[in-house]
């Protein structure tokens, strides 16, 4: 009756934390392999078949088509620059220069991948749409009301991701990724 | 208990081996992977763009809104597939995923001659045979091999404004991804 007991426990831990483990880092990666630039986050490998078995796994799931090795890098931000949760009834200001790419892109998206619908409808800004001031770093402003400058209108509730795209740069190469470049910051201004 | 104590690290070590083995086939057994979603758009064979708008426009997970992109679904059972796309200079890409959507191949308009870029995919098996008629060329095919038998190709075409997007739609949708010619048999 023990030893019943006993091996059931054994399986029941097993497929809990085994299965467990599987989930979180299928859905949240893994907490330390990638490149991390401030609230940004990078797996270059994941353009190519190089890519771990975590990575291979997080792209299934989420039914992505991440970008090759040489086509861009991508990163992923979910929280603001002091680990908040990035939230649609927030204010953002995002300030910065960006590393040497031929262009670079950057877009809200639902956490699970999905296009974000405004009243606006535009759907996110690019090297080619941005207004630069002369001396001045990149601005751009995530607000539901509209600001001036270079804006992206946000939906009305819900959390969100942004991904920010740089394309045919060497930031994805080995050597770059050693000594990282700053990226965009993300400032939260006023909640509603 | 010391039997509970093993009985733990019994479970814990289990618990290691269904970790990794259910990782390994999330990517096989995952419903809804980048190929399968692409099967809603009916593009096997030939590129079919994304659409803007609708229950289409999301069928890829975080796919850039900046861009135009046509996908094109593969199957190398019958023979070598042949890509051909034009990709304009304000930047375009052709990459190619296997079948659990990882790319293993990406061209840009840098690599395009004449604004066009060809691509030859084939299986592993099929590299000598197509290696044998190699006739003089204008210019060299780019041979690729796929890692799986199925796969997609995607090209993806920046668009430097909303008002640019129709027109690179009907660009990335004149690329072709047909059965490569059988080659001329000479005499």
């Amino acid at each position: 009756m023990r030893l019943t007991l006993l091996v059931m426990i054994v399986f029941a831990v097993a497929a809990v934390l085994g299965l467990g483990a599987t989930l979180r880092a299928v859905t949240h990666g893994l907490p330390f392999s990638g490149l991390t630039i401030g609230p940004w986050r990078a797996d270059p490998d994941i353009g190519g078949l190089g890519a771990d078995p975590y990575l291979r796994a997080g792209v299934a799931r989420r039914g992505e088509a991440p970008l090759a090795y040489g086509d861009g890098v991508e990163f992923e931000a979910r929280t603001d620059d002091a680990g908040r949760a990035l939230d649609a009834a927030c204010d953002y200001t995002l300030e910065g220069d960006l590393p040497a790419a031929r262009l670079w892109t950057l877009a809200p998206f639902s956490p699970d991948g999905r296009r974000l619908e405004t009243a606006l409808g535009r759907r996110g800004t690019s090297s080619a749409e941005t207004v630069r001031l002369v001396g001045r770093p990149i601005a751009v402003e995530l607000s539901q009301t509209a600001k001036a400058g270079d804006w992206i209108q946000l939906p009305v509730k819900g959390a969100f991701t942004l991904r920010l795209a740089l394309y045919d740069t060497a930031l994805g190469t080995p050597l770059a990724r050693r000594t990282p470049p700053q990226l965009l910051s993300i400032k939260r201004g006023a909640c509603r | 208990m010391m039997r509970l104590f093993h009985a733990v690290v019994v479970g814990l070590f289990l618990a290691g081996v269904v970790h990794v083995g259910s990782l390994l086939a999330v990517p096989s057994l995952a419903p809804r992977g980048p190929y399968d979603r692409l099967a809603a758009l009916a593009a096997d064979g030939r590129f079919v763009a994304l659409p803007d708008d609708g229950a289409n426009a999301d069928l890829l997970a975080f796919s850039d809104p900046s861009f135009v992109v046509a996908a094109c679904r593969y199957d190398l059972a019958d023979g070598p597939v042949t890509v051909r796309a034009a990709l304009p200079s304000t930047y375009g890409a052709v990459a190619v995923h296997e079948r659990r959507g990882a790319p293993f191949y990406a061209l840009t308009d840098k690599a395009a001659t004449n604004g066009t870029v060809e691509v030859v995919i084939l299986r592993e098996n099929d590299v000598a045979a197509a290696e044998e008629d190699e006739t003089a060329q204008a210019r060299p095919s780019i041979r690729i091999v796929s890692p799986s038998d199925a796969g997609f190709v995607l090209v993806r075409l920046f668009a430097q404004a909303p008002s640019a997007r129709p027109a690179l739609k009907a660009l990335a949708e004149s690329a072709t991804c047909g059965r490569s010619a059988p080659p001329p048999t000479t005499p």
